[in-house]
């Protein structure tokens, strides 16, 4: 086994793995992602002056992964309303993981409303808030200024937010009406 | 009732609190399909080097000449040149083979990538003998590996399509991870990709597992990665494309929103896709529809004559499109003419084992 993969294994896979899997929302894709980011850090590896940390630096590249894909799904979805096969059919649903499953209603709602939020809001919120990245690694991973950083976590705390209320109220409108029948 | 107000503080706990979600496999198996990644990666990009050296030296060529002698004259020469219509005019005699479907054949339809056209041709294959399942392609790929279409049909090679245990609705497609299509552009995965659907949809499937090699799934950059795909299961209607690069005019299945066999013929009239002209002229218009269990009988008005290369590449469109309805034959009736190219109007024609079958001896 390569030596630098099984110290970047020990120290950071989990870390990258729950990173790329709340990016994606799905473990076998979270599989697949993870495999690509040690593909293109075993590449460059010797390439890396440690201008910052280890961790930041296989976040930034993680994050060049999971925009890929984003980028490779939009063509996908462009090219399935044009082509004969429709977007379900090549599988849209995410289950949710059990780890979420056994949450509060709260966490899980936010874990939903999470996938509504933009994927730099995602980044940020990802990054800052489950990796616990401070605003300065967060700014390092991304290859954003600080600021931007700040400007872009405040608006996706507030995102986040509105959606939350928005589900909870459609959710309790729900409950309430359920009663009344 | 749930809580419906949240502050910033709030909703960074929250965040905070969300499960943290472990990948299940070991490090060993995680490092097993590094290697393989790693393999799969390498490979691409000696071959993504070997194609741009091979730009490099064609646009090299190309060029060269053009440096060397006055352009102007070359231009203004292949605008006047009468070559164009004359290789338009040679492109559009059509060959009038088709292999029918109650005949004792063996055969099966391959849908061939066209990149001039870009879409893909379905070609029916003749089989040299009786053949398993899991060989009919392979068996076809063979003969048309000894074909004009070689090079085309070349991009299925290192592909095994089977019906999985069942009905036969499910098949499994298992691409060699070496195969080119990894390396391919765009346009060529989304052909190749198109081929292998219509192939398996004229082989009766109506949905794919992907397999490369032996992992589950197929990786391509212009599709991301796909695991299963249902294939639309709306009846065909064929239409003709002239541009095809095989050298003939070519018959070409589009899906349709008809529900009867009368209704697509309706529908068989107008083409919205690009490339795709209807096959049923401008002067001959449907004027009845009887569908009696599975034999139709087409009653045609002619305003004005078709040709008999038009009136045959009509006749086997139709039948193309009736065998997509279950029919078994079809009667053409019309008062000014005797035959549709080479079938007979008054007499049932048998619905044909598939499309195209002349371009395997002709080729491109």
């Amino acid at each position: 086994m390569d030596p630098v993969f099984e110290q970047l294994y020990e120290k950071y896979h989990h870390d990258l793995f729950n990173f790329l899997f709340y990016m994606v929302r799905n473990r076998e894709q979270a599989e697949d992602l993870v495999q690509e980011v040690y593909v293109r850090v075993l590449r460059s590896y010797k390439r890396f002056k440690g201008q910052c940390s280890e961790k930041t630096w296989l976040l930034s590249i993680a994050r060049h992964v999971a925009i890929d894909f984003f980028r490779k799904q939009k063509r996908r979805r462009q090219w399935a309303r044009s082509a004969e096969w429709s977007e379900e059919q090549i599988g849209a649903d995410e289950p949710v993981p059990e780890e979420m499953a056994i949450q509060n209603e709260e966490i899980q709602l936010m874990y939903r409303c999470l996938a509504r939020c933009t994927v730099d809001q995602r980044l940020v919120l990802v990054l800052r808030f489950i990796q616990s990245l401070s605003i300065a690694e967060t700014a390092e991973s991304l290859g954003w200024t600080e600021s931007k950083v700040k400007t872009t976590q405040h608006r996706a705390l507030k995102a986040l937010k509105q959606y939350m209320e928005e589900e909870a109220k459609q959710e309790g409108w729900r409950c309430e009406k359920a009663q009344l029948e | 009732m749930k809580k419906l107000n949240w502050n910033e503080r709030c909703i960074e706990h929250g965040l905070e609190q969300l499960p943290v979600i472990k990948d299940r496999r070991t490090k060993e198996e995680v490092y097993v399909r590094l290697v393989r990644a790693q393999r799969r990666a390498r490979w691409k990009r000696r071959w993504l080097k070997v194609v741009a050296s091979a730009a490099v030296l064609a646009s090299a060529v190309y060029v060269g000449p053009h440096f060397i002698v006055p352009t102007r004259s070359d231009k203004n020469e292949a605008s006047s040149s009468p070559v164009q219509t004359l290789e338009a005019d040679g492109a559009s005699s059509h060959p009038k083979a088709m292999m029918a479907a109650s005949e004792p054949v063996n055969a099966v339809v391959i849908a061939l990538p066209d990149e001039r056209i870009g879409q893909v041709v379905p070609v029916v294959v003749p089989l040299p003998g009786r053949f398993a399942p899991n060989e009919r392609l392979s068996a076809a790929l063979g003969e048309l590996a000894r074909s004009p279409l070689r090079e085309a049909s070349a991009w299925l090679d290192g592909v095994k399509m089977a019906p999985a245990a069942g009905d036969g609705r499910v098949w499994v497609v298992r691409v060699l991870a070496s195969h080119r299509v990894f390396a391919a552009g765009h346009e060529e995965q989304r052909l190749f990709f198109d081929a292998v659907m219509e192939t398996v949809r004229q082989m009766g499937g109506q949905s794919i597992r992907f397999f490369t090699g032996e992992e589950e799934g197929l990786d391509l950059p212009v599709l991301g990665r796909l695991k299963t795909a249902k294939i639309n299961q709306q009846k065909r209607m064929y239409y003709q494309n002239r541009s095809s690069s095989f050298g003939y005019p070519v018959l070409i299945p589009a899906p349709g929103s008809a529900r009867s066999f009368s209704e697509a013929l309706k529908q068989m009239k107008k083409s919205t896709i690009h490339g795709l002209e209807p096959a049923i002229p401008p002067g001959v218009e449907v004027d009845s529809v009887d569908v009696d269990a599975r034999h139709a009988t087409v009653r045609l008005h002619l305003s004005a004559r078709p040709s008999a290369e038009e009136a045959a590449s009509m006749a086997e469109a139709v039948l193309l499109t009736a065998k997509e309805f279950g029919l078994l034959d079809v009667t053409f009736e019309s008062s000014g003419l005797s035959t549709l190219g080479p079938y007979p109007l008054g007499k049932p024609i048998h619905v044909p084992a598939g499309p195209n079958a002349a371009l395997l001896a002709t080729g491109p």
